[in-house]
């Protein structure tokens, strides 16, 4: 009875020989390990680029009100861009045909010129104002084409005003131009369809990054440990004196090294490839993105203690992984959603990573900001390790 | 005896799965040094049995003490002292023969310069040595068979559990691992083995005979053939040796007073109710023109033994169903 007391819950000698084994085995198939490190990777950047296309030579729907030539040297402006393009074809009498052109998805964007237009422009009495509609049901591209137009409006209208410098006393203008500063600008006013909301690309990236480093982690942890239950060799494992701790430790070691290197490979994609700088500190990121890893071991090992096959395991991933997706604030916004979801999402790790990478990548904080959700990150981490060594009984069926 | 004495004991041993029972009421003592054969049909409960042993799978309820150690409220204590050899081929396909040794050994702390000798000696106990640089999975079934002993031996265990070690072996090699199987044993060894096969039963210090998660009998195997309901039931066995046989096999069976009768190779095995002489047996494959090359009374073999006992299981089951039936 002492002599069980006495027992460490974990020896080296045991994670050592478990981790030389997984390795011998992993050496065997480099296939696997070469597609189990790229493919992140590949996700990562199918998915980008699913949401950031190339922005060039959009056909664009114009509707002229106006017809004079102040009208005319705008959209040339547009033309001449890279972005958008226009050609005679695209003239429609009515702003209702632009809208409802979009809405058939026959255009991404339209141009909607006011008839006052021109003489405002003239006049510099006040801003010109000009509409752009475009189609929101991609975020990344609506916010892109919203982005193009401005900088081509906002060229024009310095290009109105200098020319307004020159002369600074049209014949037709009333005495007091000088006092209105706005006078010859023009102003866009946009209106997005579908998607008033935007989300870029550089607000998704981030996280499709977590998402997929978690389901990954998740799916080959389980997998380790499923396969030998499944071929029957956790059985002849189990009959000899090997503790349980070390089992997990020594099988999962290996896996959590190729999650760290491939955190580390995606992140870099991230920046060199969809040229999302990170504005915060890279270290703490990767600080928090191997606790992340961890809790994604975690979950992988308590999946393992409940499933017989691999295929279970898939779709018990699946299965947790979905709604997570909706309510750890990947998709849509927490701070709505009623206190008993609430309660789930925040007891999600990726909910915390999320805040944590969205934080570090777009707004530059660090850990004197973020440190409420490291903290319990970590705790998460511990927890689910812990929890997942408990379960798992030496105990075949 | 004492308990101590007792390799493996169970006291009342159960074992559900939802509403099957795979073991039911098991009671066993097996000595120190015996070699237990465990025979039974399929699904009968034998692997079950020795997983609960091995203190892999909880029972529903009972006792069960191994090597002094008792499995169900510590099953890590005997982890070191048993050896196991599971009826599906369980180390890793994509190692080669020395590296599941080397990883077994380890586990079991067999490390170092004794180690590496003790691994030395199985391998050549085994006479696996020419396969070490294979792949497990490029084996073929007899050599996995054999590298599964040797995992399960490397570390000198007291007592060695093994589920249907011969199922895919070949006759000679059939033959080399009972004789390993003896000289373990007779170095002290305590064998628990699983088999279909009636002549490895035979060869047995002790069987034990499940049949529908029940054990019917156990004891050794010359114990066994004179039991009462054995030699009492069926007291006429002849081996009968006579041409032409599948013919002469259905006159005997349309003869009222024999209870049964079996092909075994070139002769039959007669069972004629009590009382009947061979003479008369003789008379009557004479008079329906057979030519009776040689006949004589034989023993019960222990298949006999074990049909006849399933028999009489039957029967009294279906006589309890029908009584309850009746009462109902
Ligand atoms: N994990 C399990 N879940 C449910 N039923 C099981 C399980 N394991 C075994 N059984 C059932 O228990 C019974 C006994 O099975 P067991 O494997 O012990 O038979 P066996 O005597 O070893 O048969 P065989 O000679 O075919 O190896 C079978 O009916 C089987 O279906
Ligand atoms: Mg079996």
């Amino acid at each position: 009875m002492s002599d069980t007391a006495k027992k460490p819950r974990w020896t080296w000698d045991g994670i050592r020989s478990i981790f030389r084994k997984e390795l011998l085995q992993l050496m065997r198939d480099p296939y696997l390990v070469a597609f189990i490190i790229t493919l992140p990777i590949i996700q990562l950047v199918i998915s980008g680029l699913a949401i950031q296309r190339d922005l060039k030579h959009i056909e664009t729907i114009v509707c002229n009100y106006d017809q004079r030539n102040a009208s005319y040297d705008l959209l040339n402006a547009f033309d001449n861009s890279t972005f958008f393009d226009i050609n005679d074809k695209n003239y429609v009498n009515s702003d209702q045909a632009v809208f409802q052109a979009i809405r058939q998805g026959r255009y991404r964007v339209g141009i909607i010129i006011p008839p006052d237009y021109s003489s405002k422009i003239l006049s510099g009495s006040e801003p010109a104002e000009i509409n752009v509609v475009v189609d929101g049901a991609n975020a990344s591209i609506a916010k892109g084409i919203v982005n193009a137009a401005s900088l081509i409006v906002a060229q024009e209208s310095k290009a109105s005003l200098e020319s307004q410098m020159l002369n600074p006393y049209p014949s037709d203008s009333s005495s007091n131009s000088g006092s209105t500063p706005a006078a010859g600008s023009i102003s866009l006013v946009t209106k997005v369809l579908y998607n008033p909301d935007l989300m870029s690309a550089y607000f998704l990236i981030p996280g499709i990054l977590a998402i997929i480093m978690h389901m990954m982690t998740i799916l080959f942890t389980s997998f380790a440990i499923v396969r030998e239950r499944e071929n029957g060799t956790l059985e002849q494992l189990m009959v000899t004196p090997i503790r349980v701790a070390d089992l997990m430790i020594g099988k999962v070691l290996p896996y959590a090294a190729i999650g760290f290197l491939d955190m580390i490979l995606t992140l870099i994609v991230m920046v060199c490839f969809f040229e999302i700088s990170i504005s915060g500190n890279f270290w703490f990121l990767c600080g928090a993105s191997v606790i992340f890893i961890l809790t994604s071991l975690g979950i992988g090992l308590l999946i393992s203690t409940t499933c017989q096959s691999q295929v279970q395991a898939i779709q018990l991933t699946m299965g947790l992984l979905l709604p997570s997706l909706l309510i750890s604030g990947f998709v849509f916004p927490l701070e709505p959603m009623p206190w008993f979801i609430k309660i789930v999402s925040y007891s999600l790790p990726l909910t915390y990573y999320l805040e944590i990478i969205r934080g570090v990548v777009i707004k530059g904080t660090g850990f004197m900001e973020l440190w409420p959700q490291t903290v319990l990150l970590t705790i998460l981490a511990i927890v689910l390790l812990g929890a997942s060594i408990n379960r798992f009984k030496k105990q075949v069926v | 005896m004492t308990s101590q004495e007792w390799a493996i004991q169970t006291e009342h041993l159960y074992r559900r799965f939802n509403d099957k029972t795979a073991v039911t009421d098991l009671n066993l003592s097996i000595a120190r040094g015996e070699i237990f054969g465990f025979l039974g049909p399929n699904g009968s409960g034998k692997s079950t049995t020795i997983k609960m042993l091995c203190g892999l799978l909880p029972p529903t309820s009972g006792t069960a003490t191994v090597s002094g150690v008792n499995v169900v409220a510590d099953p890590e204590a005997v982890r070191s002292k048993i050896g196991y050899m599971p009826q599906k081929f369980s180390l890793y396909e994509d190692l080669t023969v020395q590296e599941n040794l080397d990883f077994y050994s380890h586990l079991y702390g067999v490390t170092g310069k004794a180690g590496h000798l003790r691994k030395q000696e199985v391998i050549e106990l085994v006479g696996i040595s020419r396969y070490q640089r294979y792949l497990a999975k490029h084996l073929s079934g007899g050599w996995k068979q054999r590298l599964a002993l040797c995992c399960a031996l490397v570390h000198e265990p007291e007592i060695i559990f093994l589920d249907e070690p011969t199922a895919s072996m070949d006759p000679v090699a059939r033959r080399e691992l009972w004789d390993l199987l003896f000289s373990l044993a007779s170095a002290g060894v305590t064998l628990f083995v699983t088999t279909h096969y009636m002549d490895e039963a035979e060869r047995c210090s002790s069987v034990g005979y499940i049949y529908n998660s029940r054990l019917i009998v156990s004891g050794g195997p010359d114990e066994l053939k004179q039991i009462r309901q054995i030699v009492g039931h069926n007291n006429q066995r002849f081996e009968v040796i006579c041409r032409p046989l599948v013919k002469t096999f259905n006159i005997v069976k349309s003869l009222d007073y024999v209870e049964d009768v079996t092909i075994f190779g070139q002769a039959l095995h007669v069972v004629t109710q009590q009382g009947i002489q061979a003479e008369q047996l003789q008379k009557d494959l004479s008079a329906s023109g057979v030519s009776v090359i040689s006949q004589r009374p034989i023993e019960p073999s222990l298949e006999d033994v074990f049909v006849t006992l399933t028999q009489i299981n039957i029967e009294e089951e279906r006589r309890i169903a029908e009584e309850q039936s009746l009462s109902v």
